[in-house]
């Protein structure tokens, strides 16, 4: 780890300044919410309309512009201080419908998997440039669905793994810059747009799935396990994918 | 019949992209030797007809179209060919990359114009390929898609992310693809490979001490052959013995990457 000083400012896993980019109305916004009401500072950069919660700051930006992105994230340091740990909520806006491969014209592919994924490059990048070489956490968030795939979610299985990969790529090459990066899978009845598709259920003859009999709340035990990752408690961990959905895909 | 023993691709057509060389080569080649009829899909006629030669050469049937695969028409247009020539279509190995797919980028530098530059051969042409190629497929009863993935995509690449995390999205791609497609008997999988190519060897003639250092990772003690170990693994799994193997991305990489 670096000096003491700088790694003092992760050792409370309250009070720490949160970023959230790409908040989802679903995931990053509530996410947000509990974050904000448990002390922390939080500003959510990203699309107007996903609003801000209260507690939060809310800086509208677009994510398809490495300039806006880093321009917001002074902004928001301006307005609560360098960020300690950065989230990005890795799931993009989709209609709840199911589309089959061949149903999808290349507009609808390209939004879900091109946009979607340099969206979370250039995050990662603006994050990477924010922390400049000191301690700091970046924190992916997506549907455990993701892992196992299912039909009629293609190009959104893709993205989703594709940032994966990216996250551990990144983690591999700024580990040296004391900058960690970790992916948590999170249940995937959190989405309410994958309600109506048809994920594969675990292949378990013993009693239903989770293990938990239940999704993690999101704004109890994952607002407290996403704390974790911007506290000193987790600074061995980097390149990781933790499964939170409750104990539904045991993996690896 | 091949060298005395039955083909067992007799009959069955196959579209391979990138074939013009390399891994794809190898893969064409091995296809053909099974007894399909091999489609080259690659961008340069030259080397596609290169592909084909060597196939005829063999006794074996080939056709060698000029295929940019990041264009749907072009695609579409191979999908349409290979119909035209053979009737059927059984068989898509999606095998094309982009050529900066090898040059380490830094992931702070990377812009869209990077990133489309590989995505679109890699991701657009895996779209454009099972838009054109499901119907076909689905009519053999015993259709194949295959991608030529990467180890890179399951434990990233810190000076290649791009390539890391198309080979990523792969593994994702062709998960979510077998369960849309398992209904239609269309078996979707990847062959992640270590072989030695020809941009290998430039680069370990131009690095001799990093040969040692990687070959000693490899159990095998050596890296594959785009013919005999990946060419003939992407062949097998076109058997019917493996027609209950799907959504998996399978190394075939001589034991180099071991940690699932």
């Amino acid at each position: 780890m670096n000096e003491a000083g700088t790694e003092r400012s992760l050792e409370a896993a309250a009070g720490l300044t949160i970023f959230i980019t790409a908040a989802s109305p679903a995931v990053g916004v509530p996410l947000a919410a509990a974050l904000a009401g448990t002390g922390h500072r939080v500003a959510l950069l990203g699309d107007a309309a996903s609003g801000g919660p209260h507690g939060a700051v809310h800086l509208p930006l677009s994510l398809r512009s490495r300039d806006a992105l880093a321009r917001g994230f002074a902004q928001a340091e301006e307005r609560l201080g360098r960020a300690e740990l950065i989230i990005h909520d890795a799931m993009p806006a989709m209609p709840a419908a199911t589309r089959r491969v061949v149903d999808l014209s290349y507009a609808e592919w390209s939004q879900l998997t091109h946009r979607t994924v340099t969206a979370a490059l250039y995050c990662l990048q603006a994050a990477a440039a924010h922390f400049a070489g000191r301690v700091g956490s970046v924190l992916m968030l997506g549907p455990a669905m993701a892992l196992v795939g299912a039909p009629g979610l293609v190009p959104l299985t893709a993205a989703l793994e594709a940032q994966r990969s990216l996250m551990k790529s990144a983690a591999r090459q700024w580990g040296k810059n004391a900058l960690r990066l970790n992916w948590l899978a999170l249940a995937d009845t959190s989405y309410p747009q994958l309600a109506a598709a048809s994920i594969p259920a675990v292949p378990e003859l013993g009693p239903p799935p989770p293990a938990f009999g239940r999704a993690p709340d999101l704004k109890g035990e994952i607002a407290s396990l996403v704390a974790f990752f911007g506290s000193a408690a987790s600074s061995a961990l980097t390149g990781a994918t933790l499964n939170a959905d409750g104990g539904n895909w045991m993996v690896p | 019949m091949s060298g005395g023993r039955v083909a067992k691709l007799h009959g069955r057509t196959a579209v391979v992209t990138g074939a013009g060389g390399g891994i794809g080569r190898g893969i064409a080649l091995a296809l053909a030797a099974e007894g399909a009829n091999v489609v080259i899909a690659a961008r340069r006629r030259v080397t596609g007809e290169e592909t084909a030669a060597l196939i005829r050469a063999e006794r074996g049937a080939a056709l060698a179209l000029e295929c940019d695969v990041s264009q749907q028409t072009h695609v579409d247009e191979a999908i349409a060919a290979t119909i035209a020539a053979y009737g059927t279509l059984d068989i898509v190995v999606h095998n094309a990359n982009a050529g900066e797919s090898a040059m380490p980028i830094a992931l702070e530098s990377i812009n869209d114009a990077n990133w489309m530059s590989q995505a679109a051969v890699a991701w657009d042409a895996a779209f454009f390929l099972a838009r054109a190629a499901h119907v076909h497929l689905k009519k053999s009863g015993r259709g194949r898609f295959i991608m030529l993935g990467s180890c890179f995509g399951l434990h990233g690449a810190a000076m290649n992310p791009i390539y890391a995390a198309l080979k990523g999205g792969d593994r994702g791609f062709v998960k979510a693809l077998a369960r849309e497609w398992g209904p239609d008997a269309i078996t979707v999988n990847a062959i992640e490979p270590a072989a030695a190519t020809e941009p290998t060897e430039v680069f370990f003639n131009q690095y001799p001490e990093v040969r040692a250092k990687y070959l000693a990772n490899f159990p095998m003690g050596r890296l594959g052959r785009p013919r005999e170990d990946i060419g003939r693994a992407v062949a097998s799994l076109c058997f019917d013995d493996f027609g209950f193997v799907t959504a998996q991305s399978i190394q075939v990489d001589g034991g180099l990457f071991t940690a699932l």
